[in-house]
């Protein structure tokens, strides 16, 4: 478990992360009491219960357009809706966040004027946030709007609309074998055109889109929202805070290699590394208040998403000049541990408990039993990495998420097991692997609601010594194929045998190449994945076609 | 025999004429050797701690009357309350709503008029007790909200203000004012909210807006 001030992380993926709150301090009232006119006033505050931040990548890059790969991450949401009785029908406000540069406008502009930067990013995060408002409220009005008008890279097209498409299944690309590559390729391009010039049609598709991406999440304008859609251009339910809010600001160094960068129209190092970089400011969060909890439109501190700065920056901090535009010298200054790079009190004042902004990193370890299998809701574990000791119990099978750590190389992992409810002849007591990744699991789990038995006496029966795998990216390095095996057990099993080949065998990859091999298996490191359950048999031949003569007919190229 | 006192938290002039044997607190607020008190703290209920207090001797009044008639003496007593008005961040009242008021062991039940306000009368010496809003009806409903009576000091001292802009939701931090940022913050949001210029200093207008808004 976490700490809990920080409240408790329901599920970390590379594109979103969703919290819960920690329960808010008590209000504590100091109260004169009075022998004439003295009256004591009592504001009671909105409480968030929860957040759920979408990350840059599941947006196109400097486009509101949202990818295929936010379906995974409602899945989550709508997990938490389903286990945790306080989240469903609680209200939501949506914020947008932009980078805080735009296209080399280092300069955030005087305190008291809207520089260009702070107007476009104001726009831009607006229509991140409204693009998923309008998703979740299933009204495709809005993405036609945002469709018929770009702003600078938001720029809808058939490129959009042939991913909506692909995600639909709906490619359009022939079935039979044998059709060359380009005339498939142009006539899924064409339709593509087609819808794209046809607003009836566009609607169409952006509904399917959105129902794609948001499965059983859907909302209601008026319900679900802190304003109750009540507000003019939706104020109260959606803003975009512009790049006000900035949870990273690069080095005083790197910022300077960035601006000569932008003065030599340097695109590899602007695109490849600068933009990158700054993908974590360019981020969603999305903030569910307690049910009940409404806001009146006019009284809400933030601007509509149609509006421009001036209200924002009634809000700002007297020094927020320095807040979000100060670079240190050798470090990049960070929300998380400073709490000082945001511009805006109001936003801060509802980010500074929030668990979508854990100081620190967040580990996430699957741990499976010797059969691959993903360990159940409840069983004990106690993870120990430098001095730091966290105990606690699955709340996910077979996954342990514990966030504001400071990593080590190694961390040392114990486990035990919980009663099974239906006892069985032979309780498990066999070795239990533990499979590790850092930071980003992108598998959606689903977790059974079960209720969490106590662990019995002698809580740890079964460690490991993890390692942690810092990059994904790397796939054929022995010392990181190592880590990985290790990570899994399988040194510690059989020495005799070459280890990656068991791996093999218990993941029937059997027909993959090393070189495949090597992505399976940092893909089943990083996911979790269950080894499959049937034992593995050789398959079954085709069976043969008969002739008219009653003869079985020879395929052609085949014996 | 008459003696100044030193005013401790928690202290508010019913009590501590109460603790002294008085029923009625205007004769120790009325008398001359606390004109400058009265004059500097206005409200005998929000004092400072370290304030001094002058509490005369008890005076033995005379009254006459013929012995065959039948005489009604009054004493006069203050009554006590503790006035709240409930109400969410953006001002709206938590209005008809039940609650369960609890002070020194007493339990009141109330509900809220449309203005989210409710009073009750309460023993002179109350010191503190906690409010719970039942029902389901609202955001807060089951929140146990603690009071501490008598505990609020004067608008003048950073402890005034900082209870103040708990009071009003504005998460101003400790309340000696040690935390230094979220107590500028709660007061720059003060300001903003009430069209006051946003300084993050809370002087004279602040603290009189701050009053104002708060209802003491």
């Amino acid at each position: 478990m976490s700490d809990d001030n920080q409240g408790t992380i329901h599920s970390a993926s590379e594109g979103a992360l969703i919290g819960l709150f920690p329960p808010p301090q008590p209000t504590q009232l100091l109260a004169a009491p009075s022998t004439s006119s003295e009256l004591n006033t009592a504001h009671l505050r909105l409480i968030p219960i929860a957040c759920f931040r979408l990350e840059d990548m599941l947006f196109q890059f400097d486009s509101s357009f949202v990818l295929p790969e936010v379906q995974a991450e409602m899945t989550s949401f709508s997990n938490l809706r389903k286990t945790d009785p306080r989240v469903m029908g609680a209200p939501l406000t949506i914020f947008g966040h932009a980078d805080p540069s735009y296209l080399g406008n280092f300069d955030p502009g005087n305190s008291n004027t809207a520089g260009p930067g702070d107007d476009y990013n104001k726009n831009l995060s607006g229509r991140r946030a409204i693009a998923i408002y309008a998703a979740l409220v299933r009204d495709p009005a809005y993405w036609n709007f945002l469709y018929s008008t770009p702003l600078g890279g938001d720029s809808w097209g058939a490129t959009e609309i042939q991913i909506m498409l692909d995600a639909l299944g709906q490619s359009g690309s022939s079935s039979f074998a044998g059709s060359s590559q380009g005339s498939s390729s142009s006539a899924q391009s064409s339709r593509a055109q087609d819808i794209a010039n046809d607003s009836g049609q566009r609607q169409q598709l952006f509904l399917q889109y959105m129902n794609f991406l948001c499965g059983d999440v859907k909302l209601d304008k008026s319900a679900d929202f802190l304003a109750r859609g009540a507000g003019t251009d939706l104020k109260g339910d959606v803003q975009g805070c512009s790049r006000f809010n900035p949870v990273m600001l690069f080095s005083s160094e790197d910022e300077a290699s960035f601006q000569q960068a932008w003065d030599n129209q340097d695109q590899p190092t602007l695109r490849g590394e600068r933009d990158p970089r700054n993908s974590i400011n360019r981020r969603v969060m999305i903030l569910v208040f307690r049910k009940g909890s409404q806001v009146l439109p006019t009284k809400w501190p933030c601007p509509s998403y149609k509006a421009g700065v001036t209200d924002c920056k009634k809000r700002f901090w007297s020094n927020a000049q320095d807040r979000r535009s100060t670079h240190d010298s050798g470090a990049e200054r960070k929300f998380e541990l400073t709490h000082d790079t945001f511009a805006c009190r109001f936003y801060q004042r509802l980010s500074n408990n929030s668990p979508c902004h854990p100081s620190g990193h967040i580990l996430a370890i699957w741990l499976l039993d010797d059969d691959g299998q993903r360990l159940p809701i409840g069983t004990p574990y106690r993870l120990t990495m430098a001095l730091q000791v966290r105990t606690g119990k699955l709340r996910h099978k077979g996954l342990i998420i514990e966030a504001a750590l400071q990593l080590a190389d190694q961390a040392n992992l114990e486990w035990g097991v919980i009663q099974p409810t239906q006892p069985k002849a032979n309780p498990i007591d066999r070795y239990l692997r533990a499979r590790v990744l850092l930071d980003q699991p992108n598998h959606p789990f689903l977790s059974d609601n079960t209720a969490i038995p106590d662990p019995p006496q002698g809580l740890y029966p079964s460690r490991a010594m993890i390692v942690l795998d810092t990059d994904h990216s790397v796939v054929s390095d022995l010392t990181v194929i190592r880590i990985r095996l290790n990570n899994m057990g399988y040194p510690k099993l059989i020495e005799a045998a070459s280890d990656i080949d068991i791996f093999q065998d218990d993941y029937d990859y059997l027909d993959q190449q090393l070189q495949q091999l090597e992505l399976s298996l940092r893909d089943v490191h990083r996911d979790g994945t269950e080894m499959p359950l049937e034992p593995h048999t050789t398959p079954d031949p085709p069976p043969l076609k008969l002739g008219k003569d009653g003869l079985p007919v020879r395929q052609c190229g085949r014996e | 025999m008459a003696d100044y006192y030193t005013v401790q938290q928690g202290d508010h002039l019913s009590k501590i004429a109460k603790d002294n044997g008085f029923t009625d607190y205007t004769v120790i607020w009325d008398h001359p050797n606390n004109s400058d008190l009265k004059k500097q703290r206005q409200s005998p209920n929000i004092l400072l701690p370290g304030d001094e207090v002058y509490i005369p001797d008890m005076e033995q009044k005379q009254e006459s009357g013929a012995a065959d008639k039948k005489h009604t003496f009054a004493v006069n007593k203050n009554i006590l309350k503790l006035r709240l008005v409930l109400q969410d961040m953006y001002e709206k009242p938590v209005a008809g709503a039940k609650c369960a008021l609890l002070i020194d062991g007493q339990v009141y039940q109330l509900t809220t008029d449309s203005n989210g306000k409710l009073e009750q009368e309460i023993p002179l010496d109350a010191k503190q007790g906690t409010l719970t809003i039942r029902g389901d009806q609202t955001p807060f409903a089951n929140d146990v909200i603690p009071i501490k009576i008598g505990h609020l000091d004067p608008v003048d001292e950073i402890s005034g203000q900082v209870g103040r802009l708990n009071n009003l939701g504005y998460s101003a931090g400790p309340l000696e004012g040690s935390d230094e940022d979220a107590f500028e913050s709660a007061v720059e949001e003060f300001q903003c909210d009430n069209n006051l210029t946003v300084d993050g200093i809370c002087g004279p207008q602040t603290q009189s807006t701050l009053k104002q808004v708060h209802g003491c």
